[in-house]
């Protein structure tokens, strides 16, 4: 055999045991090393579904998420968790569920508030045993929001009608196809103010507040970090490093690793993305789902 | 019209040749074997190169620093035991061989390339060419072979 092709194939065998070896190691869940596992929560929060895709942008899913939280508190070498939070907030439902699973952590973690930890992402950081963010990150926003686009005078204009049917009267209560009534309109707002209260409850339980005093706060407004500071909304001004340091601290271990994990995206998460989401969850589904769904979705 | 005949000849090699094959098979070596565990090292350890240069000690780094030295072993072996020759032999024109036998079995193969892993001792080893005088490292005494460059002699 020519010497040349040894060698490539030698190469190629000692490049395919180290690789073989490296992600062997890397995908051990115990690994090695005691260290502090840091995971990024970017974009909406969503309950589940395609936790990224191409042209919706970035989500993240609360039903993988939870999960990756489970897996790190089973972990023995995980010693602290920091949740790096980038996210404008989400669905009332998916916030919750992660700040209940960061609640129940048998771990220390700290959440980074990074741009943007607003609304529901501001839910999931109050779960967490202290908050860090910037001076200038966004955040706070306590507030529910549940709007979408009517079409009904749109429609008439063109001569397209609604045709109604329902078993139940308040069935299609939400649609874009009609004006809502006073009394439809009072029972949203009332669902709405009721997901507030419960919103700035978990807050002011999480942060150790007066449920008064978080009223007050939760108008929707948002701050920036220095001022979510002085309302006690956020614990220390800092960064990840920081957080880090902070966290090594608190444990009492100086030698330990940091370790990312990082949301696994597949190819046909990239490829397959939800293309009627990409383009307006209000207007594509009114579009192609009718009555026999709720055309509602409420954002925290 | 006069016949020439050509024939091989092996002679000994220069040391800098010897050198700096080690030195290109050791930096190949190092490269490939680096790639796959680079993004492993970064998030355990704050890089791959704390696994050759020392860093936090741990279970962990133990295994990946024992890997290498027995890839690196294992090329080294493979390759002489194979070819007589590794990539930075080649590109110099030098070759390993036997003087026990027109072949070099694998265990001279193994026993002349196991110090090559520690750069440090295969200095201390190669110290014995030149207090011996002769062009040999104390581990190619032991596993008889040595390093030689050919050339050719017209007659």
């Amino acid at each position: 055999m020519n010497k040349w092709l040894t060698a490539l194939i030698v190469i190629l065998v000692i490049y395919f045991i180290a690789s073989f070896f490296a992600f062997f190691i890397g995908s051990r869940d115990d690994g090695f090393v005691d260290r502090i596992a840091v995971l990024s929560l970017e974009g909406v929060i969503v309950t589940s579904g395609d936790s990224a895709s191409f042209l919706r942008g970035s989500a993240v899913s609360s039903k993988d998420f939870v999960k990756e939280l489970k897996a790190l508190d089973a972990d023995a070498k995980v010693k602290g968790i920091i949740i790096e939070i980038d996210s404008p907030g989400g669905t009332a439902v998916a916030s919750n569920e992660i700040a209940d699973a960061i609640r129940n952590l048998n771990k220390t973690n700290y959440a980074v508030i990074r741009e943007v930890g607003a609304s529901g992402a501001y839910w999931v950081a109050s779960a967490s045993d202290k908050i860090f963010a910037s001076s200038l990150s966004i955040t706070g926003s306590i507030g529910v929001i549940a709007s979408y686009l009517q079409f009904s005078e749109l429609f008439e204009k063109y001569g397209v009608e609604y045709e109604r049917l329902v078993a139940g009267d308040k069935k299609d209560i939400g649609s874009p196809f009609r004006e809502l009534n006073k009394n439809e309109r009072n029972i949203l707002q009332k669902k709405l103010d009721l997901m507030h209260e419960i919103f700035i409850q978990e807050v002011a339980e999480n942060r150790g507040l007066n449920v008064s005093y978080v009223k007050g706060l939760s108008d929707g407004e948002f701050y920036l970090g220095k001022e979510a500071l002085d309302l006690g909304l956020v614990d220390v001004l800092g960064s990840r490093e920081d957080a880090v340091e902070m966290m090594k601290e608190e444990l009492g271990m100086d030698d330990l690793a940091v370790v990312e994990k990082k949301r696994k995206i597949s190819l046909t998460d990239v490829l397959l993305g939800n293309m009627a989401y990409n383009f307006g969850i209000g207007f594509a589904k009114g579009l192609s789902e009718f009555e026999l769904e709720n055309k509602f979705e409420i954002v925290a | 019209m006069k016949r020439v005949k050509i024939e091989s000849k092996f002679q000994a090699t220069p040391l800098w040749k010897r050198f700096f094959s080690y030195v290109v098979d050791i930096f190949l070596i190092n490269l490939i074997v680096s790639i796959p565990f680079a993004g492993y090292c970064e998030s355990r350890f704050g890089g791959v190169r704390d696994v050759f240069f020392g860093g936090k000690s741990n279970g962990g780094l133990l295994i990946v620093s024992f890997l290498i030295l027995f890839l690196i072993l294992f090329y080294f072996v493979i390759m002489e035991y194979k070819t007589g020759q590794t990539i930075g032999s080649m590109i110099f024109g030098i070759y390993a061989i036997s003087l026990i036998g027109k072949n070099m079995a694998f265990g001279q193969a193994f026993i002349r390339n196991i110090l090559m892993p520690f750069p440090i001792v295969l200095l201390i080893d190669s110290l014995y060419m030149i207090f011996k005088g002769g062009n040999r490292r104390l581990f190619e005494v032991f596993s008889a072979t040595a390093v030689v460059e050919k050339g050719v002699v017209l007659k």
